[in-house]
């Protein structure tokens, strides 16, 4: 895992946010949650893979 | 040297989250786990140095070598519960973090339990 | 390395060709039915003052209208001359109109107006493309608001569709 992750997320939320007032402002609500939902799945993609190594490193390491 | 990596990420993952905290709260926090996690995995070989030399001292120890064992285990729930009490209070959770520092809380009484137990069977053993 | 960044430019670039091109979709309904009330009101005016039969009328309208209207007003004064029924000429026309353009609602309103063309009296006749042209002229009006609102919408959503997708593939 390295820094390119965090850019990339910090990325789609910048992007999510504009997208959602571009949609709100064109009146389409319904869009904007779709397309804020689509980018926290996305986002939970790649973090999950790194919680799980997170976890089993903390189980290695405290032999839990 | 480490310590000005994991400065830096540590600084541009706040400046990050802050830009994101006034639109989308929920990527602000994302962002903020990702980069506690990136911290960690970071240390990680730091924490396994620190976990082996404890495993050093406690070959030299006559007895009592798995009471080092329930204190290690207990750092390491401690240290879980503290990771998401924190993460869940940053998002403003209160609730949720507070239950799951109590989680941890009582997790680490019933690891400790055993070393409670004979604690107590040592005290009863020298009052005659 | 590079492969990735321009992978990453051509997904962005595309996206945002399709937004500026559902946008231009928008504004080419607009041009095309401003066309269509323009030939007809030179219809209008053929049968209100030169009293030409149709064939007639839609030949001089063809000469004098826009390119796929032009082809469109030749064939059916050949079809009225052929003695085919106006109604069926006219919805046949309308199929055979090329690079269409025009959304269901506007086919509806010159659909009905090829129904009053077939009556005799040329009274009758001049009022329904009168009406025609209020109709046209409505959703003309809400066409353009639209444009208006939704082409700068559908821009904006293209690029940063596009450069969402690369963030994401990267």
């Amino acid at each position: 895992m390295d820094i390119t992750v965090v850019f990339q997320i910090a990325a789609v939320g910048i992007l999510v946010a504009v997208l959602n007032q571009v949609l709100k402002g064109a009146g389409r609500d319904d869009q904007a949650t779709i397309t804020t939902l689509a980018g926290l799945i996305v986002v939970l993609f790649w973090i999950i893979g790194y919680i799980s190594d997170f976890f089993g490193a903390v189980q290695n390491l405290f032999q839990l | 040297m480490d310590i000005f990596q994991i400065a830096a990420v540590g600084i541009i993952g706040m400046v990050l989250a802050m830009m994101l905290k006034r639109d989308t709260p929920l990527f602000a926090i994302l962002v903020s786990l990702a980069v506690a996690l990136l911290i960690f995995l970071l240390i990680v070989p730091q924490l396994a140095g620190l976990v082996s030399l404890i495993d050093i001292i406690t070959t030299y120890l006559s007895s009592g070598q798995e009471y080092i064992m329930v204190v290690v285990r207990i750092i390491g729930i401690a240290y879980i519960a503290e990771f998401a009490a924190q993460i869940c209070q940053d998002a403003g959770e209160g609730a949720i973090a507070a239950k799951v520092a109590l989680a941890g809380k009582v997790l680490i009484m019933g690891v400790a339990a055993p070393v409670i137990i004979s604690l107590v069977e040592q005290v009863v053993m020298i009052i005659p | 390395m590079m492969i990735r960044i321009l992978g990453g430019i051509l997904i962005c670039a595309s996206c945002g060709l399709l937004g500026l091109y559902m946008g231009y979709r928008g504004v080419v309904r607009a041009r095309h039915l401003a066309e269509f009330k323009q030939s007809l009101l030179l219809l209008k005016s053929e049968i209100e003052f030169a009293a030409y039969a149709l064939p007639q009328a839609f030949a001089n309208v063809s000469q004098r209208a826009g390119d796929s209207l032009a082809d469109f007003y030749m064939s059916l004064s050949r079809r009225v001359e052929e003695k085919i029924s106006l109604d069926d000429a006219w919805n046949v026309g309308l199929k055979e109109l090329k690079n269409n353009h025009l959304a269901k609602e506007d086919l509806q309103v010159v659909c009905n107006l090829g129904k009053s063309l077939g009556s005799i009296d040329s009274e009758v006749q001049i009022k329904a493309i009168d009406m025609a042209i209020i109709a046209i002229d409505d959703i003309l009006a809400r066409v353009n608001d639209q444009n208006a609102k939704e082409g700068k919408m559908y821009r904006r959503l293209g690029i940063l569709g596009g450069v969402l997708i690369t963030v994401v593939l990267l």
